[in-house]
């Protein structure tokens, strides 16, 4: 038994029963601290997915991008791409009911530049490298995932376990793809609370107490932001950037053109324009060469907005974008906050 | 000249023309209507300028707007109309034939000036050697004898005086015809008379202020610091003799006690004016609160007999008065003791409680003179077989209050009665409606459209900017450095051309901005002046003139938004003024051509509300050939006005209501639905849809129209004091009219009566006065007066506001025994029912002021007259049809001065008590205004839209629909096909909502781009 | 830089239809107030781009203020609810990069209401003046 099985297991039914036309998926790299996205027409070729515990693109955005519209399409997705694939949805950038989300739990990603020799798996409160069992490095996990609140993906349209032949159907067609697998719905063996536990440790951690020091706080993400290479790694990664004509083209007229460190109007105009939304994917901060904590600041900026706003991203296509909405209740009240 | 007044082919039948006399604001505001409505208008002033007073005011209450700053946009648009000629400096002769067809003999007095030739440049007036009185400063500025009557002056074209001319009285100077550098100069131009053929006349005849020196004991005229209210009006103006400042006239000095004596002139039976003016009140609290903005120091006293502050907003604008520091109102009568020889103080003697006499001594006294009605007006009125009243003024009927004694002659202003700007204006808008009923069939017979000539295309061209920096006369420039502001301009970027002048607005600048763009190849224009929000049309106007599209211009606000807020810190008002410039000369860079598309027009109008404004307006748009929806949410047409019994002058109400009511249902055009709710609104000007439910079984109606005209109404007030609800002997004033009406014996054989006013009204939670109670109680007591001679009738009030002519019901109830008793709010009369020899008396207690005790009434029954308040469904109207609601939850016009019946969302319209509290003769003919106003709109095949709206780049939009998701009015839609959203064009109202939400930038708004905006951010710092 | 020789420039976004007449109301009636704003009229609140603000703190603009009708009131029907939002959204961006979000300040002022909007600049002045110059000033 291989980690993963329910996964490809599922998705080579589909693939045969001709549910969907394709399945995206990371499949074995170069080696074994490599993964690739690759779009699976073939139901033998099921068996090159993998469940490693690395996440080095955004499936959602590849999706949007490359994903063929109008076709059935599969995807092995982590939490965040699950949710990225709602918000896509919500901004009509994909079709959610032409999309199969085959969600798989995660504990977290491991940056392939850290990682150790052989295959790595991150369980609950264990890893996996090389085949070898051993505790938890925390230390060795992404920070987005540390602070990661959604280890089950129950936005997909079922969740898979990494070990063994859990599967919880999550929605209708998430029936339909068990029942395809002949899989039974099962419950997940784990531990939320102790996901919870993590989450809050390490948002704790990594998030500046608001209200005190913003001089430090100020000057801190001025020096980040002036590290910048103006590379566009960061929009171009994330899955919530999906403009295809960018207001911070070097054409357009929020950024001077020919300016080293871009104005900082560039990391604020993305601030603004994910924040609501940012589903800590970590995708930015990944790519960034010149290591600018992009992810820390926007999911930051998303936790305080989500609580305002009262709005969870990435979880019900129905809920419209906080700053797209307002409600009746609002309409009638005199002052200038919410409630 | 001849050709322009081209009198018409003898047509059969009705003329399409009408004539107005008189230019003031009333007379302005007629010719504007019809001339936007399909009619040619001749538009006649004796004076040589049109404007009327309104033009020499300073400011205008209640809310201190600058009077010629909100008039002058007026004189251009009249100016500009091909429909309106100008007759300025003519006389009336004589008005022959009859409704529909007059020809109209006018005498055209001599400029000594040819007006086609003159540009108004006043290169005469500075070399001319005789120097007069200026009459527009009311003689207390000299100017030349030549000259051009003020700066914003229509035409802008000189005039000499034929007293004061050399050359006309001795034959000796001929200065002016050789500088004049356009030979316009002509002094032996004679009087010549001109024909003129028109289907209705309008007579806005205005009104002189009353001569002080017909009164001496006020020492006018012997004293050199008391003047009358218009000439203080002058002292007060920036365009004044005193540039502005407070001086006295004896000794140039800033007076620090003024005093203002009400009433000169009016309610005063011994110079023949036994009417109130109605103005003068609120017209000395403006003086007030202005002269105190001048100097804090300032002490005030104003001495008066009641303050009427009556109209929408003057309650709270008295408040502000008073709330100054150092402001005494003061009831009593005075009287001018003496001048003090070496200061020229004026000593006043004035009662204190009703006993005691005091005198005290003031730097100034200004005398608040009343409106009258010169004899040339009465001499006038003779000649045209025009009925008027013991006081000179139009005799009209209060159910008809537009209509003269003669068919196809229709009154406004002040000559029907003295009134404020904006029912003068109504009453303007109303008498335009009337006339375009008579000569409905003739509409568009004799007008023709403006022509501008071709846009010219300046894609790919290099901004080329002009900037013309106003100077305001000197309200501007008093503050702002004016000619450094200039060269500063000169200095930025894409600046070609800049400089100044007096007024930016004036008829000649805007001229002159027209050949500078021509001159200078200018592709942008920068105006750094007053509001956009006033004068921005007026501007764009011009350049489309100029053969640009209108929306290459750009205004920068430094008078209200910088001199006028920044007096104290000249430094940093002209770095802000340096400042705005440069921010709108940094956006002009970027202005791109808006593209203008017109809205057909739905000719049919919604009329909501079935009392007697409702009805009056949809009579008069039926009557004008245009289908009319009336929805009335009661049962039965009539609203408030069917528990009405008895007006001032003894009209028949319910008479005529049944009259109306019954004209209403035979007109073919008017579809009148009862019962109705409205259930939902949507469209704009020129295609509104509203549904509605009506009748018993509320079927569901969808009615699609051109134009809304809210007349909902309002109701009377439940008090809650007085016994009031307990005691079933106390009334409100339209329950007592009822039981009038019904001969109650216990009412009309009472032995004593007590009214008690103000009753909820002018308190903290309505600080506005309700305006009809005193007439309606005097209109009562009169009438119970003359059932029951030897009642008691004792009136309570605050203080009396019987103004213009309920002046004399009021005199004759005081004649006829009623006995007035004046309180103060802070110590209100008592009532209470005692028992006395087994018979339960109400009593009421009041504080007598002039007797300093308190005097107990026994009254048989207690009319309390309640507040006017505005229905709960307003609030739900103001919401579907996107219009305001004042404090006081009646609706708010667009302009409380010169947009009196409109609101700001176009298309939308209303009248009557929706409005404010008003008499029936004022609602009538607020109705005719409401109509006047819609018709400008029903009578056009389309009116221009576009400009300002949101527009799409399909090549940028990712389909995103964020913008779909936000747009308030759901114009915006997906095409499946591209993946792109689209903007309804037509529909789009240009709030800028989807451009901002736009994360790529794909959509943007019209005039008001990312691009535009964010270079406004960068010009700033 | 000291406080008394602190000059702030505040940048302020009027929507057409309220709080730009309320302005010119304040100028019409004479209120002074101090010099410190600087306008930009927009047609409805709604049409701030709040990188609008951003790009004006970044550009050194020690406040803005954004002025809007009253709930309920927008010419534009709904348009003020959308703004209310998004500044809200600012300004907690403004806290999570440490600039005070007090240096954005959002208030309605209806056209009737020149006092109210001379109260706001000169409160809003206070304010600014308190938190001294924008940290970005120059930067």
């Amino acid at each position: 038994m291989r980690y993963g099985d329910t996964v490809r297991k599922t998705v080579q039914a589909m693939l045969e029963k001709g549910m969907v036309d394709e399945v995206l998926a990371f499949v074995r790299g170069v080696d074994e601290r490599d993964v690739v996205p690759a779009f699976i027409t073939d139901a033998a070729e099921a068996e090159k997915i993998t469940v490693a515990s690395y996440q080095p693109y955004s499936l959602a955005s590849i999706l949007a991008d490359y994903g063929d519209k109008g076709k059935k399409i599969g995807l092995v997705v982590r939490s965040c791409d699950a949710r990225g694939v709602i918000e896509l949805a919500k901004r009509n950038q994909v079709n959610r009911d032409d999309i199969y989300l085959i969600g798989i739990e995660c504990y977290g990603t491991v940056n392939p530049a850290n990682a150790k020799e052989g295959e790595i798996y991150i369980f609950h409160d264990a890893m996996e490298v090389g085949g070898k069992k051993e505790a938890l490095d925390e230390s060795l996990l992404s920070a987005n995932c540390r602070r990661c609140e959604y280890p089950v993906p129950g936005m997909a349209d079922i969740s898979c376990a990494i070990d063994g032949d859990g599967a919880i159907a999550n929605t209708p067609k998430g029936e339909e793809m068990l029942a395809a697998a002949n899989l039974k719905s099962q419950g997940s063996t784990v531990d939320a609370s102790a996901m919870k536990e993590r989450a809050a440790r390490w948002q704790d951690k990594d998030f500046p107490n608001l209200g005190t020091d913003r001089q430090e706080r100020l000057d801190y993400w001025l020096r980040q932001f002036d590290k910048c290479i103006k590379c566009y790694g960061c929009r171009n990664v994330c899955p919530l950037c999906y403009c295809k004509d960018c207001a911070l083209d070097a054409d357009r007229v929020w950024v001077e053109r020919g300016r080293m460190p871009p104005p900082r109007l560039f990391h604020l105009t993305r601030l603004m324009h994910i924040a609501d939304s940012c589903l800590n994917c970590g995708q930015c901060e990944a790519v960034c060469p010149m290591e600018i904590p992009l992810t820390r600041l926007y999911h930051q900026l998303h936790n305080e907005l989500r609580s305002i706003f009262d709005y969870e991203s990435g979880i019900n296509i129905d809920d419209a974008l906080p700053l797209g909405t307002f409600t009746e209740e609002e309409m009638k009240a005199g002052g200038v906050e919410l409630g | 000249m001849e050709s322009e007044i081209q009198v018409p082919a003898t047509t059969e039948g009705k003329v399409g023309a009408v004539m107005i006399v008189g230019a003031g604001v009333s007379g302005i505001q007629a010719a504007l209507d019809l001339a936007n409505s399909g009619f040619k208008v001749y538009l006649v002033d004796k004076d040589p300028a049109i404007g009327g007073r309104m033009a020499q005011l300073d400011k205008t209450f209640p809310t201190n707007d600058c009077s010629m700053c909100i008039l002058s946009p007026k004189f251009i648009e009249c100016a500009r109309n091909l429909n309106i000629s100008i007759l300025a400096y003519h006389e009336v002769r004589k008005v022959e034939g009859e409704a529909g067809n007059f020809k109209v003999t006018l005498l055209k007095k001599p400029r000594y000036v040819e007006e086609d030739l003159c540009v108004g440049c006043g290169t005469c007036a500075e070399y001319c050697p005789e120097k007069m009185l200026d009459p527009y400063n009311e003689g207390l500025s000299v100017i030349k004898c030549i000259r051009v009557p003020f700066p914003q002056a229509v035409p802008a074209v000189s005039v000499v005086d034929p007293e004061v001319c050399l050359f006309i009285r001795k034959r000796e100077c001929k200065i002016c015809v050789p500088v004049c550098p356009n030979k316009a100069i002509n002094l032996y131009q004679q009087e010549e008379e001109v024909e003129v053929e028109v289907g209705a006349v309008i007579l806005a005849l205005g009104y002189q202020p009353f001569d002080p020196r017909l009164q001496p004991e006020y020492g006018y005229g012997r004293m050199s610091n008391v003047v009358t209210g218009l000439e203080f009006e002058r002292i007060l103006s920036a365009s004044g003799p005193f540039r502005g400042e407070v001086k006295r006239p004896s000794d140039k000095k800033t007076p620090k006690r003024i005093a203002w004596i009400q009433c000169v002139g009016s309610r005063d039976t011994t110079v023949g004016n036994g009417y109130c003016s109605a103005v003068c009140c609120m017209y000395a609290m403006k003086h007030v609160i202005l002269a105190k903005e001048h100097d804090p120091e300032l002490e005030a006293t104003i001495f008066h007999n009641d303050v009427r502050a009556y109209g929408k907003g003057f309650e709270r604008y008295y408040q502000r008065a008073q709330d100054l520091p150092g402001v005494r109102f003061i009831w009593s009568k005075v009287s001018v003791v003496r001048e003090i020889p070496q200061t020229k103080n004026v000593v006043i003697r004035y009662g204190v409680n009703g006993t005691e006499t005091r005198e005290e001594e003031f730097d100034l006294v200004v005398l608040s003179v009343g409106l009258t009605s010169p004899p040339s007006t009465r001499e006038l009125a003779e000649k045209l077989s025009i009925d008027v009243n013991s006081y000179g003024f139009c005799h009209s009927d209060d159910f008809s209050p537009i209509e003269t004694s003669r068919s196809g002659v229709y009154v406004c202003g002040v000559f029907r009665a003295p009134m404020d700007i904006p029912d003068s204006v109504t009453m303007a808008s109303g008498a335009a409606s009337l006339s375009a009923q008579l000569l409905s069939e003739k509409r568009g017979t004799l007008t023709a459209e403006k022509e501008y000539p071709p846009e010219r295309d300046v894609t790919g061209e290099i901004p080329r900017i002009g900037v013309f920096v106003c100077r305001c006369g000197t309200n501007i420039a008093r503050v702002i450095d004016v000619p450094r502001l200039v060269t500063y301009a000169k200095g930025l970027d894409g600046v070609v051309h800049a400089e100044e002048n007096i007024f930016s607005c004036s008829i000649d600048s805007v001229k002159h901005i027209v050949e500078t763009i021509a001159e200078k190849g200018l592709n942008r224009v920068v105006v750094a002046a007053c509001t956009p929000r006033t004068h921005e049309p007026v501007f764009q106007e011009t350049l489309r003139e100029a053969g640009l599209n209108p929306y290459l211009f750009e205004m920068a606000n430094i008078r209200e938004q910088c001199s006028w807020v920044h007096m104290r810190d000249r430094i940093a008002a002209n770095t802000k003024a340096q400042d705005l410039v440069r921010m709108a000369v940094t956006k002009a860079k970027l202005l791109k051509p808006l593209p203008q598309l017109p809205v057909r027009i739905n000719h049919a109008a919604l009329v909501i509300g079935g009392g007697v404004a409702g009805m009056e307006s949809a009579l008069s748009l039926a009557e004008q050939g245009f289908e009319v929806h009336l929805v009335e949410k009661a049962d039965q047409l009539g609203g408030i006005a069917r528990r009405i019994h008895y007006i001032m002058n003894g009209g028949d109400v319910q008479g005529y209501l049944a009259n109306l009511v019954s004209r209403v249902h035979e007109n073919p055009l008017i579809h009148v639905y009862t019962e109705a709710d409205i259930l939902d609104a949507s469209g704009y000007v020129g295609d509104f849809l509203t549904k509605i439910a009506a009748g018993a079984d509320k079927a569901v109606t969808e009615i699609a129209h051109g134009v809304v005209i809210i007349a909902t109404g309002a109701e009377e007030f439940k008090p809650n004091e007085y016994l009031y609800g307990q005691d079933l002997r106390v009334l409100t004033l339209l329950e007592l009219e009822g039981e009038i009406a019904n001969g109650n014996a216990n009412i009309t054989s009472a032995q004593s009566a007590v009214f008690i006013h103000c009753v909820g009204s002018r308190d903290e939670e309505r600080p506005y006065c309700s305006r009809v109670c005193c007439t309606q109680s005097i209109t009562n007591a009169l009438k119970l007066k003359e059932l029951n001679p030897e009642m008691d009738i004792y009136l309570l009030y605050r203080d009396m506001r019987t103004y213009g002519f309920r002046e004399d019901y009021y005199r004759e109830a005081a004649d006829k025994g009623v006995k007035f008793v004046r309180y103060d709010v802070d110590d209100k009369p008592q009532v209470e029912a005692v028992d006395e020899g087994g018979k339960s008396i109400l009593r009421v207690s009041v504080p007598d002021p002039v007797l300093g005790q308190r005097l107990l009434l026994d009254a048989d029954f207690i009319a309390l007259a309640a507040a006017t308040v505005a229905p709960q469904g307003n609030k739900e109207l103001s919401q579907l049809y996107k219009v305001p609601l004042n404090e006081d939850g009646f609706f708010l016009e667009a302009h409380m001065k010169l947009r009196p019946v409109d609101f700001s969302t176009d298309g939308v319209f209303m009248c009557g008590l929706a409005h404010n509290p008003k008499s029936i003769d004022e609602s009538i003919a607020q109705a005719q205004a409401a109509a006047s106003r819609a018709v400008t709109i029903l009578s056009k095949e389309a009116i221009p839209a576009g400009g300002i709206i949101a527009f799409i780049n399909k090549d940028a939009c990712s389909g995103c629909k964020l913008c779909i998701q936000v747009c308030p009015y759901n114009v915006i839609s997906f095409d499946e096909q591209e993946g792109v959203a689209v903007v309804s064009e037509l529909e789009c109202k240009g709030c800028g909502n989807c451009a901002a939400i736009c994360p790529s930038g794909a959509c943007s708004m019209g005039g008001f781009e990312d691009a535009q905006i964010l270079a406004q951010i960068e010009a700033l710092v | 830089m000291t406080t008394a020789a602190f000059r702030p420039k505040i940048l302020a976004f009027l929507c057409n239809w309220c709080s730009y007449a309320g302005a010119d109301l304040a100028g019409v009636s004479r209120i002074q107030y101090p010099s410190t704003i600087r306008v930009i009229r927009t047609m409805c609140s709604c049409r701030v781009n709040p990188q609008f603000v951003t790009k004006a703190l970044l550009m050194g603009v020690d406040g803005v203020l954004v002025l809007g009708c009253h709930p309920g009131e927008c010419h534009y029907i709904e348009g003020n609810m959308y703004t209310r939002r998004r500044v809200i959204a600012l300004k907690r961006m403004l806290e999570v990069l440490g600039i005070n979000p007090d240096r954005v300040r959002l208030e309605w002022v209806s056209a009737s209401e020149g006092t109210r909007f001379a109260d706001t600049v000169e409160s809003f002045t206070a304010t600014i003046r308190q938190l001294g110059p924008n940290p970005l000033r120059g930067g």
